[in-house]
């Protein structure tokens, strides 16, 4: 374990925005991919077309799941972050408030 | 009496020509889907790659982030890649199909020809009692030369069936070619991305090339490589001056269609960030614009048109977007008009606008009905809206909006097929000062300049002379409030501190041509805003006059008195009491 680190708590917060954006994109690729119309297809073509986006649909929603998570993770890295710098000032200030 | 029986030949009927299984237009909406998934992949490949470290972040829990980011990008190109060429294939399948479809068609008229032919010789042979040998020799001939057309005939259905089956195996074999995350690994083991190797050509977008050069590096693509490149970089093409229009409004459509399904999922969820709602109601816009402009149709020949995406950045300004609507394709229209508005233009005025685009296109259509159209509402500048409105008081976006007019009318000139067409550009309001400052700044490669609603076209501008077109026409209104604050007369100088924007583009001394463009329903007396919007109105003088400038008809253009300046009194325009007209859509 490194026991240096260096943090900008607000970074984490706009990458887990970024990182929301992402999931929320592949999500609707996966709606859409689980959507995608096969009607067009031949009955031959239809039932590799039918594989096809069935295989590759539970591809990107596993993808999309794992995406979410990161954006879960680094707000909860962030807030961990926060709380941690809150706690220690407060441990500060009340040693200032208990001086004599 | 001697009878002689003669015996002809005559070929038998030709069995039903199979239909042709499959429907081209929904597999074009599954390459459609395709495409905008491959999108969201290729999006998703790149961000990991950029996000493997956050800057002002190290340490161990920095380091495990980063090895989940790697994990999570690692088949980030494999995927993409899968469904890319999955999309590509199916897009080559929609295409074979329309034209197997086409080509069915044309044999099922080839057999009920081929058996009216035979028809009528069985006919002729049964009504021939008593024939000479000419007569004879002509039904064996035409027996001889049916039977040639049924043997084409069947050869040709025999290979329209094996066509069909071809284009079927190519695309089960693109769906199993990649059918499994570990196929798509082993594709791309080793391959470098089609679209990146385009970008890095000379002449790319990304380059910072100039329009024509860009022209040129599209021209110069595989059909794969630009593909590649509409899949993975969507963004680059749709904004891009120089690329075909039918080519920026797919790239646009799909940035749309990813756009409006992510954020409006974020919203259901109530997840939608702040700087994000903009860049949704701009989407939304875009959307209701070009479903409302896909309802008009051609004036003259009553069919629907399909308005082309030509520039979608729902983001840019801050906000604000950028967005242009075109109904005919600039690429190959005989007449080209971009109509560039004023205050308040913003991404979520695009239906306004888009509706005056197709104004102008159906005056222009009426006005020359023999020509092609093309109608561009461009909201491509930082115009002054919302928070920044009091900016309309300087001249300062007219002149960064004008140099980014220049560039996307030298890209409508650049991408064009074939000869240049008559452009004509149409500047509203400040819009009017923007398209001005284009000219006399870095150019403007238009024919026709238009300035309608002008209050003014710049402070350094004194004569149309100046504007370097083919011609320069003016038409405010007598009642125009906006108009009215350009300066008029000769104790006006051009702009006070550098507030206002120049004098009066109708006045004599200017030296724009004229035209008629006042409102039958003009306030009677009082400069107005109301009197501000009505150019582009259906009927109107103006919207009439517009039509005939845009469709090269100038000598068509009721041109109007100029405004003048008496030494002895203030300035005197005579239009103010003159009766206006209302025109008549059909002419």
């Amino acid at each position: 374990m490194n026991r240096e680190y260096d943090v900008n708590p607000m970074t984490l917060a706009d990458s887990a925005l970024a990182w929301t954006d992402q999931s929320s994109r592949l999500s609707t690729a996966h709606s859409r991919l689980e959507g995608a119309p096969h009607g067009g297809f031949s009955t031959a073509v239809a039932s590799a077309a039918a594989t096809w986006t069935e295989s590759w649909g539970t591809i990107i929603g596993d993808l999309a799941d794992g995406v979410e998570q990161m954006s879960t993770r680094l707000t909860a890295a962030s807030e961990a972050y926060h709380a941690v710098d809150l706690q220690a000032e407060q441990r500060f200030q009340d040693w200032l408030r208990d001086a004599p | 009496m001697t009878t002689t029986t003669v015996t002809i030949d005559v070929p038998p009927p030709c069995d039903a020509v199979p239909a042709v299984d499959g429907d081209a237009a929904l597999v074009a909406d599954f390459a459609e889907d395709m495409l905008a998934t491959a999108t969201n992949l290729d999006d998703f490949d790149t961000f990991t790659h950029d996000s493997e470290t956050l800057e002002g972040w190290t340490g161990s829990a920095a380091q495990a982030y980063r090895s989940h980011t790697r994990a999570a990008g690692t088949d980030g190109h494999a995927i993409s890649t899968a469904v890319r060429q999955v999309a590509r294939s199916a897009d080559v399948f929609a295409e074979e199909l329309t034209a197997l479809g086409r080509r069915r068609d044309d044999l099922v008229e080839a057999r009920a020809a081929y058996h009216a032919s035979r028809a009528g010789l069985l006919h002729d042979i049964t009504m021939a009692q008593a024939t000479g040998r000419d007569e004879i020799a002509d039904l064996q001939d035409r027996s001889r030369t049916l039977a040639t057309r049924l043997a084409t005939l069947i050869a040709d259905v025999e290979q329209l069936l094996t066509d069909v089956t071809t284009a079927e195996q190519a695309m089960i074999d693109a769906f199993s070619a990649y059918g499994s995350l570990a196929q798509a690994r082993a594709a791309v083991s080793g391959q470098a991305d089609l679209a990146d190797a385009a970008l890095l050509r000379a002449g790319s977008p990304t380059s910072g090339a100039a329009p024509e050069e860009v022209a040129r590096w599209w021209a110069g693509l595989s059909e794969d490589e630009q593909f590649a490149v509409l899949a993975a970089h969507p963004e680059v093409l749709g904004g891009t001056d120089g690329i075909p229009a039918r080519v920026r409004d797919r790239a646009n459509r799909v940035l749309l269609s990813t756009d409006l399904e992510a954020l409006e999922l974020r919203e259901s969820r109530g997840d939608l960030p702040y700087q994000d709602r903009a860049a949704l109601e701009n989407a939304r816009a875009a959307q209701t614009a070009l479903a409302a402009g896909a309802l008009d149709t051609d004036p003259i020949t009553g069919e629907p048109l399909i308005p082309l995406l030509h520039l979608y950045d729902p983001r840019s300004f801050g906000g604000d977007g950028r967005v242009a609507i075109t109904f005919g394709d600039p690429d190959t229209a005989d007449h080209v008009s971009v109509m560039v508005p004023g205050m308040t233009s913003r991404g979520t005025s695009a239906e306004e606008n888009t509706e005056y685009a197709y104004s102008i296109y159906e005056s222009a259509r009426f006005s020359n009905p023999g020509a092609s159209v093309a109608s561009v509402m461009w909201i491509g500048y930082d115009a002054p809206s919302d928070g920044d409105v009091l900016t309309v008081a300087r001249e300062t976006r007219a002149k960064e909006g004008g140099e980014m007019l220049s560039t996307y009318v030298d890209g409508l000139r650049a991408s064009r097929e074939g000869s240049p067409a008559h452009l004509t550009v149409i500047g509203h309001s400040y819009g009017s000062t923007t398209t001005a400052h284009s000219a006399t700044g870095p150019g403007l490669s238009a024919n026709d300049v238009v300035l309608v609603g002008s209050p003014g076209a710049g402070g350094g501008v004194s004569h149309a002379d100046e504007l370097e077109v083919d011609r320069v026409w003016a038409g405010n209104n007598t009642r125009d409030l906006v108009a009215g604050l350009a300066d008029n007369g000769w104790v006006g100088g051009n702009t006070f501190g550098g507030v206002g924007m120049g004098n009066n583009v109708t006045e004599d001394t200017f030296g724009a041509t004229r035209f008629e463009a006042e409102s039958i329903t003009r306030n009677s007396l009082w400069k107005n805003t109301g009197d501000h919007v009505k150019y582009f109105h259906q009927d109107t003088e103006s919207i009439y006059n517009i039509g005939h400038i845009v469709a090269g008809n100038g000598d068509a253009v009721q041109i109007a008195e100029h405004s003048y300046d008496p030494w002895w009194g203030p300035p005197i325009d005579p239009e103010a009491s003159r009766e206006p007209q209302q025109w008549e859509r059909t002419r």
